[in-house]
């Protein structure tokens, strides 16, 4: 029963994110295409159906595993349904580019291999883990509650009396999806699912290359994929069962959602973005808060483009990730949980609260700049910045260098800003057990970031001329566009520039 | 000093792509730079990902190691353990065996290691600030006389001299 409901559970997953990209028109009608979207899939599915249910647990809907049936396989055939009515494929399925030279085929077969080799040994390795700390106190707490108790209890949910200092204001996509799989399974398996935890990782080095590879020569973004998917900062989260790297991952593909979109300006990619930096909002606070950091980064360069229309698409993606992130904020109002470790406002700007702490700035930035050259995180940040003054001396891509680098320094302001004002005393303590983990939306929001520029900077030519409708007629201004000069440069000038380039 | 080190490395691979224009692709002009950075990249990418991926085998390696065969029980109630309340695992485990999966229980006597803790080891079993009848009452502390007269008689079961539990009359 257990690898009946294993295998059920996953194929809701698969079938709802599938419904998805096939509605978007990013999978074809072919076994290959398909098998190809399976990452993405899971993990499209797996935000699709999760905030969903959030949604209906905290209006007090029951949810169990009919619930969990009900809304996947809705979404499922409403979606499939309206792929069939929509006919042909989009553009963003155009082949992958291996490249001619034999050398470069062996060395993207190393990569693979090394990179799905490594993820399926980590996940082995995760079997037997223990519940951590937080975890228990948290993440899983809140799980085994949504399981047992179908729903979202006020026993555990709304006790501030009990529970006040266990972070209750902390979202619910964790929770849930290990409610989820556990509604699958039909029992907890509170072990089991760290490896479940890994495999959304696993998700989503699927999703990054799947993303990046239409139309791209594959050595020109997946050493990055590949560099970050083997690193060591993830690794910490699904060990001890925490939360981080479940918003970081989603807040990452959310930001080359848009990130692509921006350059390519086809609409499925902002539909992926939005839907994963939901998915990103609702996995911690500051997961919210770097979600919005990438979407503020978005609208600038489209101001700075004066790309009305794209502005507003941006905007009303925007709501509607919304809708899935105000219910649990409604939620956490209306019921007056306690933040745990945030300030209210009007304590910060209160009189010389933050210049009284102001001591507490160079820390943080030490650790967090610290972080972000680590090994574990691979130096994606640095070489981000670095992409970036490239892009401005070759006055190339400048758009997409503004967009990935301005998110990633909004993130690192956004939590500078809160170890700066928050009430955790310990600085030190706190520093040393958050700081190498919270800087991960950063790291894997730069490694894509890279992946995306450095290929764009390799790039020969464009995968595939704009449509008028979606070209926008919004040309980027001259501070932004490709100069005349560099068109005639060195490398084949595109037949058709996209308009952020 | 993060932020010097955070500059050097950018300054470092800008400084490569230039010299890789410069030097392998005859001159620093935008083409050149434009493939020499893309290039460089993915050099680095790949130069890094190597090293990267040992470190990481070799650390997940050892987590596995590390937590290869501990039991599902005691993976709950690690945070038990940790919160310095190891002598009431036994009681744990036989509230778990004995009460009913919606069974609802009040504890007399100290709370340990946390409210949220013990919630996570008992769930679905909750926990309540006023017992009915049928209700538990589980004893950390050793059993009061006044507690005793609220149980059915017969049903106080002595995990050790301190730890009990018996149902509400």
């Amino acid at each position: 029963m257990t690898v009946v409901g294993w295998l059920l559970i996953h194929a809701l997953f698969v079938a709802a994110g599938g419904g998805l990209l096939a509605a978007l028109g990013m999978v074809r009608p072919t076994w290959r295409s398909a098998l190809w979207a399976v990452g993405p899939a899971h993990l499209a599915g797996v935000a699709l159906i999760v905030l969903p249910l959030i949604a209906l647990g905290v209006a007090g809907v029951t949810v169990s595993l009919v619930t969990v049936l009900v809304v996947g396989l809705l979404e499922a055939g409403g979606l499939f349904a309206f792929a069939a009515m929509r006919g042909e494929p989009g553009r963003a399925t155009l082949p992958t580019v291996l490249g001619a030279l034999r050398a470069e085929r062996v060395l993207i077969a190393v990569l693979v291999v090394g990179v799905v080799g490594y993820l399926l040994f980590a996940g082995a390795a995760l079997t037997d883990a223990p519940i951590g700390w937080d975890a228990a106190h948290m993440w899983e707490l809140k799980a085994l509650a949504l399981y047992h108790l179908d729903g979202v209890p006020d026993q555990v949910f709304t006790n501030v009396g009990a529970l006040a200092p266990f972070h209750m204001d902390y979202p619910l996509l964790q929770p849930m999806f290990e409610a989820t799989i556990y509604h699958g399974l039909g029992h907890e398996a509170v072990q089991y699912v760290h490896v479940e935890l890994w495999g959304l990782w696993a998700a989503a080095m699927w999703t990054a290359a799947w993303l990046l590879a239409p139309g791209r020569r594959v050595l020109t973004w997946l050493p990055f994929v590949a560099a970050i998917g083997v690193a060591g900062g993830p690794q910490n989260s699904p060990t001890l069962g925490n939360a981080d790297l479940t918003a970081a991952l989603f807040v990452g593909l959310g930001a080359l959602g848009l990130g692509l979109w921006l350059e390519k300006r086809q609409s499925p990619h902002l539909v992926l973005g939005a839907l994963f930096l939901a998915a990103g909002a609702n996995g911690k606070k500051e997961g919210l808060v770097f979600a919005a950091a990438v979407v503020v980064a978005a609208g600038a360069v489209l101001l700075g483009l004066r790309a009305w229309r794209a502005l507003a698409r941006l905007a009303i993606a925007g709501v509607s990730a919304l809708v899935f992130v105000a219910p649990w904020l409604i939620y956490v109002r209306a019921n007056h949980l306690p933040s745990g470790d945030t300030t209210p406002l009007s304590t910060i700007f209160s009189h010389g609260y933050l210049t009284g702490r102001i001591d507490r700035l160079g820390p943080s930035i030490e650790s967090t700049l610290g972080w972000l050259v680590n090994s574990i995180w691979t130096y994606a940040a640095p070489a981000l910045l670095a992409a970036a003054v490239v892009c401005f001396v070759v006055r190339y891509a400048r758009p997409l260098a503004i967009y990935y680098v301005t998110a990633v320094a909004l993130m690192i302001c956004a939590l500078l800003w809160i170890y700066w004002t928050g009430n955790f005393g310990d600085l030190p303590t706190w520093l040393s057990l958050t700081g190498a983990r919270v800087v991960g939306s950063m790291a894997i929001t730069s490694a894509f970031g890279v992946a995306q520029i450095a290929s764009s900077l390799l790039a020969t030519r464009d995968p595939q001329p704009l449509a008028p409708d979606e070209a926008e007629h919004d040309a980027a201004p001259e501070w932004l566009a490709l100069s005349g000069r560099a068109r005639a440069g060195s490398l084949p000038a595109s037949p058709a520039q996209s308009p952020t380039k | 000093m993060s932020w010097l080190t955070f500059l050097l490395i950018a300054g470092g691979i800008v400084a490569a792509i230039f010299a890789a224009a410069s030097l392998l692709l005859g001159g620093a002009d935008r083409g050149a730079l434009r493939v020499a950075a893309g290039a460089v990249l993915a050099v680095g990418a790949v130069a890094v990902a190597f090293p990267i991926a040992k470190n990481s085998a070799r650390d997940i390696n050892g987590i596995r190691l590390q937590v290869h065969g501990t039991p599902p029980d005691q993976a709950k109630e690690k945070c038990i353990v940790d919160g310095g309340a190891a002598d009431i695992v036994p009681l744990v485990q036989r509230l778990r065996a004995d009460l009913p999966a919606r069974a609802q229980y009040q504890v007399v006597g100290r709370l340990r290691p946390d409210v949220a803790c013990l919630t996570t080891n008992m769930l679905p079993r909750t926990l309540v600030d006023t017992p009915r009848a049928g209700d538990w009452l589980v004893f950390t502390d050793g059993v009061p006389a006044h507690a005793r007269t609220r149980l059915r008689s017969g049903s106080l079961r002595r995990v050790t001299n301190k730890l009990a539990f018996g149902q509400v009359r």
